[in-house]
């Protein structure tokens, strides 16, 4: 708070105090002409006047100046209250109450939400890791007894683990506190393991691999690696014309690592290429030819941006879409 | 080998004992899991395949429970898989970790390398049908007495065939088991690993052994 700010506010008593003063001094003057006299008692009565405003000055500022000082500082504003000690004038007192109370309110309910929120997170692990139980007996069953129905039913497993994955990764992606576990591995090993897991609906849409200097090594988390590759391919499964053409191939680039993801599916419309990685996004291709949750290529994102890693894509319509992951040699995770 | 399997879901335990019975292996377990681990070193197995989510006691106790008196190896199996619980289970003494939902194959694949790293002996897994002996890890095919080597492409078609016993087996389930084996071929290598086979079969003298199934897929 400035002095003139505070003037301002003053302005209509300041105004009304020199109005007083000259009536008074008029009035002194008319009936005792001298001058000195009038003098003396307006200055008597400014000096009276001006002491308690400073003095008002003087402790609205220290306290402006310190509430300011300690927003500024403190990064979870809604505890202000907590810090700022309660001023010793009444209308800052008001103020100060109702700030204590609305905060207080606020923070209890950031309090509840993050608990509902980590309790949900909970659940979702425990829910995934109980229904993978289930899946594996499915499996296990599946495999012992070959039925002509055996592969169909082992595809639409396959479906039901990746959607459960997602399930996974979405409730983790969303946590604060994370388990990463990074380490240096060849891009051929995610590579192939993301393959392997898919490899029975790759093979029924007559899908062919081709690889190219996957020997490249990585610094990130190869489990969360694995499963954002496994989202691309099982897009390129999904949109694709003709048989499938899936290709890996990696490349050294100023600072880091490339791995270009492509296929020769039915491309992305560029009016949709700018949102394909926003949450819920479905965009044409979604709509017209496999059902799409848009959930995938928003979790790819978010998973690289946690690992520090960038995904872009090109696409050319009905030719086939290129995805970039970069690896940059320096890592930087935990934002 | 005998393989003792710590398992609550009665049904993945009936279908592991089932599978791995098929490839030679004894299979025992116990039902009641407040005194698992005695059972468990009573009967003296070679391996231990633990599931971490168990009635009474978690996976890890029972573990260390072991480690207290056996070093048997242990094959950690479970549906949580965090670095966590896959670090803990490592540090408590397991020698592998599996998460599930897992494949029988790689199941396998795991069980074969942690039993060859702790007895250091290639015991032979052999399997016969119909008077053809496949020696699985010498990659052999034995016919009255005749020997022919297999490359690894075959000796897995061939091993998938034998273990369907004249079932019809899918052309996109072969692909599948090869792929798995981290060869991703095509229909067209496919066709030759096929016909090589047919004729390293014949020349042992098992003409019309490998069938061809048009739409369906091949039999032995």
């Amino acid at each position: 708070m400035s002095l003139i700010e505070f003037f301002k506010e003053k302005q209509l008593s300041i105004f009304l105090h020199f109005l007083s003063l000259l009536i008074i001094s008029s009035i002194l003057y008319l009936y005792n002409e001298n001058g000195s006299l009038v003098i003396v008692i307006d200055l008597i009565l400014l000096f009276f006047f001006f002491i308690p405003l400073g003095v008002k000055y003087y402790q609205l500022k220290n306290y402006y100046d310190e509430i300011k000082n300690i927003s500024k500082q403190i990064k979870e504003k809604t505890y202000i209250a907590d810090i700022v000690e309660e001023p010793p004038f009444f209308s800052g007192k008001f103020f100060y109450n109702i700030l204590n109370e609305a905060t207080k309110n606020m923070n209890d309910c950031i309090f509840s939400l993050k608990n509902a929120q980590r309790d949900y997170t909970d659940y979702i692990e425990l829910w995934v890791h109980e229904i993978k139980t289930p899946i594996t007996a499915l499996k296990l069953i599946i495999s012992n007894h070959k039925a002509f129905e055996s592969t169909l039913i082992q595809e639409e497993l396959l479906k039901i683990e990746g959607y459960v994955e997602q399930a996974l990764y979405y409730a983790r992606s969303s946590t604060l506190n994370q388990d990463y576990r990074i380490e240096t591995f060849t891009l051929d090993k995610v590579v192939n393991l993301a393959i392997k897991s898919l490899s029975l609906s790759i093979i029924r849409a007559n899908g062919s691999i081709h690889k190219d200097n996957l020997d490249l090594r990585v610094t990130s988390d190869s489990k969360w690696i694995v499963f954002i590759l496994k989202q691309l391919i099982d897009n390129a499964i999904k949109y694709r014309h003709n048989s499938l053409k899936l290709s890996f191939i990696a490349k050294k680039v100023e600072s880091g690592t490339l791995l270009l993801v492509s296929d020769n599916g039915i491309g992305i419309a560029a009016a949709d290429i700018e949102r394909i990685f926003k949450r819920g996004f479905t965009g044409i291709n979604g709509r017209n030819y496999v059902k799409s949750t848009g959930m995938g290529l928003y979790l790819c994102e978010t998973l690289c941006q946690k690992l520090g890693l960038r995904i872009s894509v090109d696409s050319q319509e009905s030719i086939g879409t290129t995805f970039k992951i970069y690896f940059p040699d320096k890592l930087r995770i935990f934002q | 080998m005998k393989i003792f399997i710590i398992e609550d879901d009665p049904i993945i335990r009936k279908e592991l004992f089932n599978f791995l019975e098929k490839y030679g292996y004894e299979c025992m377990s116990g039902d009641d899991f407040t005194n698992i681990v005695e059972d468990a070193l009573q009967s003296m197995p070679h391996l231990i395949i633990l599931d971490l989510n168990l009635p009474y006691q978690d996976g890890f106790q029972v573990c260390r429970e072991i480690r207290k008196s056996s070093s048997v190896p242990i094959i950690i199996v479970t549906s949580r898989d965090t670095s966590f619980d896959e670090l803990l289970s490592l540090q408590i003494g397991a020698d592998d970790f599996i998460t599930k939902p897992y494949d029988l194959q790689i199941l396998l694949a795991h069980i074969q390398a942690v039993l060859k790293r702790t007895y250091e002996i290639s015991k032979s897994v052999i399997l016969t049908y119909k008077d053809l002996t496949l020696e699985v890890l010498k990659s052999k095919a034995i016919y009255n007495g005749t020997e022919i080597e297999l490359t690894k492409n075959e000796l897995c078609i061939l091993r998938l065939l034998m273990l369907n016993k004249g079932n019809v087996v899918s052309r996109d389930e072969i692909m599948n088991d090869l792929w798995q084996n981290g060869d991703f071929v095509d229909e067209n290598t496919l066709n030759v690993n096929i016909s090589r086979l047919r004729r390293k079969l014949e020349s042992i003298g098992l003409k019309k052994y490998l069938l061809t199934k048009r739409g369906q897929g091949y039999q032995l």
